[in-house]
């Protein structure tokens, strides 16, 4: 059939249970589609060429892509670090366990900055994704390489993890959905830990269907992750019917100088679709907003700093030739991990360290549980709220990597509802007419309210069909 | 000043592998200053994080790839770990 890597998830299940394809056919498009793409985008760092699925499940062979700090069973997990090159897990993570039993097929492994920590992948150690949109650009991150390879059709779905804006960040810049659900909701077990109180894995798709489709397969408790939530999960293809005059959406009260001059336009348009459509909106305001940057950087720092520590040369990954086993770990660690890994370790330990623990970790610990406090007060009595996803659209490749400050402004958006712990998700919103880019907005809800946010989401694709604008560009 | 070589020591990093991470470091300590302009009384923890970290039985399982696991590990003898000699010399 031709072009059938246009199809998204849903489009393909229907045609599987037809029998108007086979899965073979359906996976070697792909690949061709792969190979064909990834000579510009490099959003692959390992691909697997042998289609493996469970016959019994109803997904049928679908290929998913995978973030790579997301372990997979006998296929190589680097982290996009020169530590783990060469790492070969011996378990899957649940959530891939969950999607293979499913019937999803691994099609392969997507770059990341280093440990995810970064909002381009120009911290990968092997090589920068390209944005689909602008190959001079960079597709976010850290999950730049799942977001470029679900917007230039190499893949329907994928899977990225969010710590502060890894998900959502790179599904603005590079146009399409991408969600971080709540806190515990979807196991971590399996992915590689960076920062413990904030990780999530999150999930990439063209509509919201397709992400409503894998969130069903993979949320849901896990013996294996003791921070996994026993709360039920929810049919959350199954959607709700959104009636605007009854939903109250709250509109955040964004600092003019935060937003690049074509976001700020955007973002009053994004406000007058819910308008138009007769929701019932009222703007307003989180005071310590802008202190959720400061408290991130200390906590998600302090938090790998700790994690982090595993990676000593011995047990696996990176080894050092050294003659002393202080030796052994200062080189292999030293050696094996690049600069911003370096830097947030260093932050972290020095925010841990006594004389400065006080001053540092605990008081961002204390602003954290304060804007926690602000957002929940939102949900008593709003069902959602909308802001910006990206302060900016995606940036030039080498534009900001000489200055690590300003490149994390780039999570400036995304990170509160991550110290909270909310779900949320981009919906990509318009290609902007100065940039040529795709400018997305963010859509939050209260605490394990995925199949609302969805339904939300849903009803909203429904009217910018925003899917049609990436099949037609790619 | 702060002592950074201290951290680089506590974080078993080598201070002499990188004077540009140097530079930042201390660029962004100071960068992170700015959240001492919030007064912090009253805090309560977030409600997502209550009734979480619930254990469970602590069971033994089956593991079965012990193989794919030892062959991970960068220098071993029979199914140990192969490190520069720890103790020292009588």
């Amino acid at each position: 059939m031709d072009e059938l890597y246009k199809k998204n998830l849903k489009e393909l299940l229907n045609l599987l249970d037809k029998n108007e394809i086979s899965p073979e056919e359906m996976y070697s498009t792909f690949l061709n589609r792969i190979d064909e793409k990834e000579k510009k985008i490099n959003a692959f760092i390992t691909k697997e060429e042998k289609l493996i699925y469970n016959k019994n499940g109803y997904i049928k062979g679908v290929p998913i892509a995978i973030k790579d700090n997301i372990i997979t069973k006998g296929i190589k997990t680097t982290c996009a670090s020169k530590f783990l090159e060469n790492f070969v897990p011996p378990y899957d993570a649940t959530v891939v366990k969950r999607l293979k039993d499913s019937g999803f097929s691994i099609i392969g492994k997507t770059n990341l900055d280093e440990f995810a920590m970064g909002s381009s992948t120009e911290n990968s150690a092997f090589f920068t994704t390209k944005n689909p949109w602008d190959l001079e650009r960079v597709p976010g991150g850290s999950s730049g390489g799942s977001s470029a390879a679900v917007a230039s059709l190499e893949v329907p779905v994928a899977l990225g993890s969010d710590t502060g804006g890894s998900v959502r960040q790179p599904a603005a810049f590079c146009g399409v959905y991408g969600i971080k659900a709540t806190y515990g909701r979807i196991s971590r077990f399996g992915l590689v830990a960076f920062a413990s109180s904030l990780d999530q894995i999150g999930v990439f798709a063209r509509n919201p269907e397709d992400i409503a489709i894998v969130l069903e397969i993979i949320a849901g408790k896990d013996q294996n992750d003791a921070t996994s939530s026993e709360k039920d999960t929810e049919k959350y293809s199954n959607f709700y019917e959104i009636n605007p005059k009854d939903t109250k959406i709250a509109v955040l009260k964004v600092p003019e100088r935060s937003l690049s001059p074509e976001i700020k336009s955007a973002y009053k348009e994004f406000i007058s679709f819910f308008e138009k459509n007769g929701f019932i909106l009222e703007e307003v305001n989180i005071e310590l907003w802008e202190y959720g940057l400061y408290v991130y950087y200390i906590i998600a720092s302090s938090e790998a700093s700790a994690n982090l520590a595993r990676y000593d040369g011995v047990r696996y990954g990176r080894r050092a030739k050294a003659d002393s086993i202080r030796d052994l770990y200062l080189k292999s660690r030293s050696e094996g991990f690049g600069n911003e890994v370096k830097r947030r370790i260093l932050l972290g330990t020095f925010s841990l360290s006594s004389g400065f623990y006080d001053e540092y970790y605990m008081k961002a610990v204390s602003v954290r549980n304060k804007i926690a406090f602000e957002i929940k007060n939102i949900f008593e009595k709003f069902d959602y709220l909308i802001l910006p996803t990206t302060p900016e659209t995606a940036f030039k490749i080498g534009e900001k990597a000489e200055d690590p400050i300003s490149m994390y402004y780039s999570d400036y958006f995304t990170i509160p509802p991550s110290l909270g712990g909310f779900p949320a998700i981009n919906v990509p919103f318009k290609i902007g007419k100065e940039s040529n880019l795709p400018i997305g907005f963010q859509i939050v809800s209260n605490y394990l309210r995925e199949r609302n946010l969805l339904s939300l989401a849903n009803f909203y694709e429904n009217e910018i069909k925003f899917e049609n604008k990436i099949i037609r560009r790619f | 000043m702060k002592d950074f070589n201290k951290i680089f020591e506590l974080a078993n990093l080598e201070v002499s592998s990188n004077s540009e991470v140097e530079k930042d470091f201390e660029k962004i300590v100071n960068w992170i200053e700015k959240l001492k302009e919030v007064s912090t009384e009253d805090i309560k923890p977030p409600e997502v994080y209550s009734n979480i970290m619930i254990l469970r039985k602590d069971t033994r399982k089956k593991f079965d790839e012990k193989e794919c696991l030892l062959s991970n590990i960068p220098e071993k003898k029979d199914n140990f770990f192969v490190v520069p000699r720890v103790v020292k010399n009588g």
